[in-house]
């Protein structure tokens, strides 16, 4: 019995270790698949909702996955047995993308691969999937900053794809961006108004005293009709009561049909890039 | 007289069915054998595409790689060879000699820093190694293709209909042994 048990177990522990590299096809929705952990969960929100809205444009369909280790694979296997095990992209259009990153390989062994369907390559071609992970991931990956890498490039997608999307981590996803000048810009525009509202406070006041004045020297009342409105919703602010309403966050829900899962069954012919880091 | 009738009619049902079987058979190997040859244009589309990035590999690095007449030289037979190649095993053969030039320049090419840095460079090489990893693909799809034909050929009663129909054994897309691997293009951070 025992001896069974320890054959039994032998077994299973051979089974696990030799089939430690490709994911099963998830069934839950979303497009970030971050099983090592290491993307923060805002950004990951973002990003889901980024490659949401990328799936209903039409353009593309990508996945962002990272995982401990690949195993013995090449990096370029491994995206194809993930495309095609999960189904990436569109099958009649292929404009799938992948993008995974290892986690816990042995030093400089770490892969980040950029793969692409048939569809996706035509506007991705290799040389391009390359210059993509140079640019925008490599620096951050050398630094283990995975959110960052992930950020970037998926800002660089967008800009390449046109997608109006907006983030807000805005520091993550475009740190290049020059801020200061649109923030001064606000302040300009705020302080403008409430330079005009002040401007016209006065002029009401200096009106009213006016009214107020000629009223009591001559006892007639020469308000004009505009400033009779003017008092009118004066006197019905300060009697109102404010009320405030929330509007209800919108619950994103990123489910495409009746399969929770978020992938259309596309196909890749093994193209993209990848590097070690 | 009723027995000659049941007879006859249990001996037309098996005719029926044996027509049915032998016709879905032979659709079966009809599919398998076309399955393949779209495989195999995945394939020439690849090797295809290899063969034509090689000149503006060659273009871009000669300028730098002066003095490596003889890589250049063994590229050009390759890809010569390749080109003269008529059936499938002949250009099975071709395509590792070029792979096997093709690994061979990218060793040379560690020797030359400045050549890596270039961004052209980076770019044509991301390109050749991305068209080896759909070349491996399209290989692998097409040799597995061949293998469900090959089996459906042999095994019966497939291998009735084919000795029927003249269905015959198709070639792997292999060369010689040992001559395998894909160029290895590895590109540290820098």
């Amino acid at each position: 019995m025992k001896q069974m048990l320890l054959i039994v177990l032998l077994c299973l522990l051979s089974a696990t270790t030799a089939a430690a590299a490709i994911l099963e096809r998830p069934t839950t929705a979303g497009f970030v698949f971050d099983y090592s952990n290491v993307i923060d969960e805002d950004v990951e929100a973002e990003l889901n909702d980024f490659a949401l809205a990328l799936q209903q444009s039409g353009k593309l369909e990508i996945f962002f996955i990272t995982v401990g280790t690949i195993g013995d694979y090449e990096p370029y296997e491994y995206g194809m047995e993930i495309f095609r095990t999960w189904g990436i992209g569109d099958p009649e259009k292929n404009n799938g993308i992948l993008i995974y990153v290892t986690t816990d390989m042995p030093d400089e062994e770490n892969t980040v691969r950029f793969a692409t369907g048939a569809g996706a390559g035509i506007n991705y071609p290799d040389g391009r999937t390359g210059e993509l992970i140079d640019t925008y991931m490599m620096p951050s990956l050398e630094i283990n900053d995975y959110t960052t890498a992930f950020a970037q490039v998926a800002e660089a997608i967008r800009q390449q794809e046109e997608l109006a999307f907006d983030w807000e981590n805005t520091e993550k996803f475009t740190p290049e961006d020059d801020t200061d000048y649109s923030v001064y810009f606000v302040f300009g525009v705020i302080a403008l108004f409430f330079i005009y509202s002040w401007i016209k406070k006065l002029v009401r006041g200096i009106q009213g005293r006016y009214y107020a004045r000629h009223l009591k020297k001559t006892g007639k009342d020469i308000r004009s009709p505009s400033y009779i409105k003017y008092e009118e919703e004066r006197k019905a602010a300060a009697a109102a009561a404010i009320a405030t309403s929330y509007d209800s966050n919108d619950y994103n829900d990123y489910s495409s049909s009746n399969d929770s899962y978020s992938g259309s069954g596309g196909d890749s012919d093994g193209g993209g890039s990848d590097r070690h880091f | 007289m009723g027995k000659s009738k049941v007879m006859l009619g249990g001996v037309a049902v098996i005719v029926v069915i044996l027509a049915i079987m032998c016709i879905s058979t032979y659709n079966g190997l009809v599919t398998s054998e076309e399955n393949i040859d779209s495989q195999w244009a995945q394939v020439e589309n690849q090797l295809q595409r290899r063969f034509d990035l090689i000149p503006n590999l060659v273009s871009t690095v000669e300028g730098y790689m002066t003095h490596e007449r003889e890589i250049f030289e063994n590229l050009a037979a390759a890809r010569t060879a390749y080109g003269d190649a008529t059936n499938v095993e002949e250009q099975a053969v071709a395509n590792d000699a070029l792979s096997e030039t093709l690994s061979q320049l990218l060793v040379v090419v560690e020797n030359y820093p400045t050549l890596k840095a270039d961004a052209q460079f980076t770019r044509l090489m991301d390109e050749l190694a991305g068209t080896e990893n759909r070349l491996a693909v399209a290989r692998k799809d097409y040799n597995e293709a061949v293998q469900d034909y090959n089996e459906d050929v042999r095994r019966f009663p497939g291998s009735l209909m084919a000795s029927m129909f003249g269905f015959e054994k198709r070639n792997y897309f292999e060369g010689e042994e040992g001559v395998e691997e894909n160029p290895a293009v590895d590109f540290g951070g820098e």
